[in-house]
């Protein structure tokens, strides 16, 4: 263990009440024949290429925990080993592929990331330009089996066009609407900085995850070097042509190009050396495994701020807190990816991630939980009074309803809160890149909030689903940052770090008094074409991912190729699969495994 | 298979099977030969089959697509053609069916049973290589136009178009898997199956036999599901038994699952997705060779 990272060691979360006391249950149901389905029932059914389903999640022991908090303290390998296995199967790439590229964005209706995987021969081709690149993490290693080219483009979802409409005077708009609209399709530009920062902590998220998925789909076996910081802010620039040249190796084509795709991260895969090989049984690690997946399953669980027509159950209250040890290595497992991802020593990391905590039990808590509600509140009166008639009439005021709408994505319900963010400025004296740190704060933010969800698995009581949970959302950020921009609003951190300039990228919400069936879905999901049947926006594996193949590039699992769609859900054997109380699975959620003749054969050759 | 046989299939006027008479037997065989590559490769395309080397377990159905044809096609047949609908099948594969391997087939029509939706006959075929029998199917075929009245002289009796309350998916199922079926789907694998029956081929063309809208191939969705299982399933010599209950329209979404049994046989179901209506049900099951008495 370096001096940049610390290990962490598992913090237990008491069950609410008393102990033995009843658990609250919500007793998912599927709705009946005469019923109106709610997103409190079950889904009718899923029709998924995700790797994920409906999963409840597995309860850990605690060596499984302590096997799992090694991934939040993983080193970059010196060396790769010409171990045998170093090759994988086309079952344990697609593995690594669900824990990564297929579930580690955070964000559901953004399909900003794909992958090229290439074979050792392409993984070699790599080397050398990597090792040109200026702010690289390391020198790159020879001997990888595979390599990662990851790439990414400008976040943008139905949010993102509301907001062009944000922020204009009546008749000025006529001329900046149209401007904005150029400048975000044609220059990258985005209408507000937290928006266009999105990108980077969506990339910083993914390069934590498939720092893990290689350790966790090879069982151990295998290690990823990681190269972020050479493809973001300056370095991005400086290292144009080398980029172009990843883009090319990985095949990234002009029309893609032009879509805005660029290359974002490489990973570099290997054999670990006997000395960096990460230790645990192997029944463990699946077990791990289907947990992250359960971790990233599209659920809700509606908490004490569900709406007035919940069920009963819904309502129910659950006294429950977590200890300060709890907290101390969630905040360890943050600074350990933001000192690993920006390579600046662990106390200056503490100094620069700026962390504003709220503890909603307490009287101040609740005050500034106020607060930050009302505000962000008033900015959504101000986003929907100024939005340009000329675009919300003629489009039945679908905008000022979306706006509407987003009050409630807006709403910060947990036990603590926790905002985070950065100073331009004084990452800038650190002799970081602002960019390169936006993208390791995202990492941080997800290493912290893994940290939590993990622990909200530990020791899980029967027929508990989770102790502790966490959302990190940047709705409450991007919604500040409107008013930020338009509206003359401060900063959501500026009264907490006066004087810093502070600039708030992410917001944590750590609930750990929800106990609560994994049922429903987001009310957002769900398809008036489809007639309520829920729409699935995860990506398969042959949406996201293309492996090079001896007939050039190809899509992981083709179905053009194979006359199937992917259906299986990794970790599958597992079994964590959503339930009714009777034991009825929704159909279409266990998958379906694909052809043992493919996925047990080698990607490349022996 | 040649447009004149199909068409003479299907346009011929048949006066249906009279009181008393039944299907004569007719028979039809194909020289031993090796399929053809490319047509195996796009059934494995159009079906989900990985490319293991060896013939699916559906395919040599297919392949005696011609001979089925022929056998209809015989003016000795009595039934119309258009618009008969597949209701049972049950194939016996005896050992596994390298790709490359040369294999002779035949088939055989003989007598009917009556049903109260029409009449049932039985497609029988065989599959050869060299002088042993490879594989054999039972492809039960139901004729709704048969005969003008009931041979009982009752209505047939109507099933609920779905079930009251929601069925239920068995615990622990094996695989659960989605099916896109899409609008041409039934003219792709009549193509390949050269099975023209104008109830696979659009909504104008199926309308005539009753259905709302085109229907698709009973042996493409048991093909699909085998496909899906082939992991699974029991060890050679095995049989599949299939019942069809309800049409698949197309373009359409169903939904299989697939349960281990107690007897280390397969069930499986097709159905909507929300289970309410089952399109098929079916078993594979280990077939032990009978042991020959000393």
């Amino acid at each position: 263990m370096s001096s940049l990272q610390k290990p962490l060691i598992a913090v237990p979360v008491d069950p609410p009440g008393p102990p033995g006391a009843p658990l609250p249950r919500r007793g998912a149901a599927f709705a009946s024949a005469d019923e109106r389905r709610t997103r409190y029932h079950l889904p009718e059914s899923l029709d998924s290429a995700s790797p994920v389903g409906y999963r409840v999640r597995v309860p850990l022991t605690r060596d499984e925990a302590a096997q799992a908090l090694q991934l939040l303290a993983l080193e970059r390998p010196t060396a790769f080993a010409s171990a045998p296995g170093a090759t994988p199967t086309e079952g344990e790439l697609f593995e690594e592929h669900a824990l990564g590229v297929l579930t580690a964005r955070q964000s559901t209706n953004y399909r900003g990331q794909r992958v090229t995987t290439l074979g050792p021969e392409g993984a070699a081709a790599l080397v050398p330009l990597l090792a040109g690149l200026s702010g690289r993490e390391a020198a790159p290693l020879a001997g990888a089996a595979y390599a990662h080219v990851v790439f990414s483009k400008p976040y943008r979802t139905p949010f993102t066009m509301l907001l062009t409409l944000a922020g204009h005077k009546p008749v000025a708009s006529l001329v900046q609407v149209p401007v904005r609209i150029v400048r975000k399709r044609y220059f990258e530009a985005s209408d507000i900085p937290t928006i266009g920062y999105l990108q980077d902590l969506h990339v910083g998220i993914l390069a934590d995850a498939m720092e893990r998925a290689v350790v966790v789909a090879s069982a151990g076996r295998r290690r990823a070097q990681v190269f972020m910081a050479p493809f973001a802010g300056r370095h991005r620039k400086a290292n144009r042509e080398l980029s172009r040249g990843l883009e090319d190796a990985a095949g990234l084509t002009g029309a893609e190009r032009r879509e805005g795709w660029r290359v974002s991260l490489v990973v570099l895969v290997g054999g670990a050396t006997p000395g960096e090989a990460v230790p645990g049984d192997a029944g463990a690690w699946r077990r791990i495994g289907a947990n992250l997946m359960a971790l990233r399953s599209e659920r809700i669980q509606p908490g004490v701020n569900q709406e007035e027509k919940a069920p009963a159950p819904y309502g129910e209250r659950q006294v429950m807190d977590v200890g300060d040890d709890f907290t101390e290595q969630a905040g360890r497992a943050a600074f350990n990816a933001f000192a690993h991802w920006t390579g600046i020593d662990r106390e200056r990391a503490k100094a620069l991630l700026l962390l504003e905590r709220i503890d909603v039990l307490t009287p101040n808590g609740k005050q500034r939980l106020r607060e930050v509600r009302q505000a962000l509140n008033d900015i959504t009166d101000h986003v929907i009074r100024d939005l340009p008639l000329w675009a919300d009439l003629p489009t039945g005021k679908v905008f000022s309803r979306n706006a509407e709408k987003g009050r409630k994505a807006f709403a910060l319900a947990g036990q603590r809160i926790y905002i985070g963010g950065l100073a331009r400025a004084e990452v800038e004296a650190a002799g970081l890149d602002f960019l390169a740190a936006v993208r390791a704060f995202g990492a941080a933010a997800s290493r912290s909030a893994l940290y939590c969800e993990l622990m909200g698995t530990l020791d899980l009581p029967t027929g508990c689903d989770l102790l502790a949970g966490t959302c990190v959302m940047a709705g409450p950020v991007n919604q500040n940052d409107i008013g930020k921009q338009f509206y003359g609003y401060a900063d959501l951190l500026a009264g907490a770090f006066p004087g810093r300039e502070p600039t708030s990228l992410l917001v944590w919400t750590l609930k750990a008094k929800t106990v609560a069936d994994p049922i429903g879905n987001e009310e957002q999901l769900l398809s008036r074409a489809r007639k309520g049947a829920l729409v699935d926006l995860r990506c398969g594996p042959h949406e996201a991912v293309r492996i090079q193949a001896a007939r050039g590039f190809e899509a992981l699992r083709d179905p053009k190729r194979h006359g199937r769609t992917s259906q299986e859900r990794a970790f599958a054997e597992v079994g964590n699969f959503v339930t009714d109380a009777d034991g009825r699975e929704i159909p279409g959620n266990r998958g379906s495994a694909w052809p043992g003749t493919l996925r047990n054969a080698p990607v490349w050759g022996a | 298979m040649s447009t004149a046989l199909l068409l003479k299939a299907f346009l011929t006027r048949r006066p249906g099977l009279a009181p008393g008479s039944t299907i004569p037997r007719m028979e039809a065989a194909a020289p031993s030969a090796p399929p053809d590559p490319e047509t195996l490769a796009r059934y494995r395309r159009l079906c989900g089959f990985p490319d293991d080397g060896h013939l699916p377990a559906t395919f040599p159905q297919m392949l005696a697509g011609e001979l089925h044809i022929r056998l209809l096609a015989d003016p000795r047949f009595p039934l119309p053609v258009a618009g008969i609908v597949h209701f049972e099948n049950s194939i016996l594969q005896r050992e596994a069916l390298p790709a490359d391997a040369e294999y002779g087939l035949n088939a055989h029509i003989e007598g009917h049973r009556d049903d109260p939706r029409g009449v049932l006959f039985d497609i029988v075929t065989g599959m050869t290589r060299g002088d042993r029998v490879v594989w054999e199917a039972r492809t039960t075929v139901l004729s709704r136009s048969a005969r003008r009245g009931r041979p009982d002289g009752t209505a047939a009796a109507r099933k609920p178009k779905s079930e009251e309350t929601r069925p239920g998916l068995p615990a622990s199922p094996l695989r659960t898997a989605m099916f896109h079926l899409p609008a041409d789907l039934g003219r792709r694998y009549s193509a390949l199956a050269g099975d023209y029956n104008p109830i696979h081929l659009s909504g104008l063309t199926a309308r005539p036999f009753g259905f709302k809208r085109a229907i698709i191939h009973g042996m493409w969705t048991l093909a699909r599901a085998v496909g899906e299982m082939v992991d699974d399933l029991p060890p050679l010599p095995r049989r599949v038994d299939v019942r069809f209950e309800r049409p698949v329209f197309l373009p359409s979404r169903v939904h299989l699952a697939v349960t281990r049994t107690a007897s280390a046989a397969l069930a499986f179901t097709l159905t909507s997705p929300d289970l309410r209506t089952r399109h098929f049900s079916g078993a594979v099951v280990h077939e032990p060779a009978p042991v020959a008495p000393p």
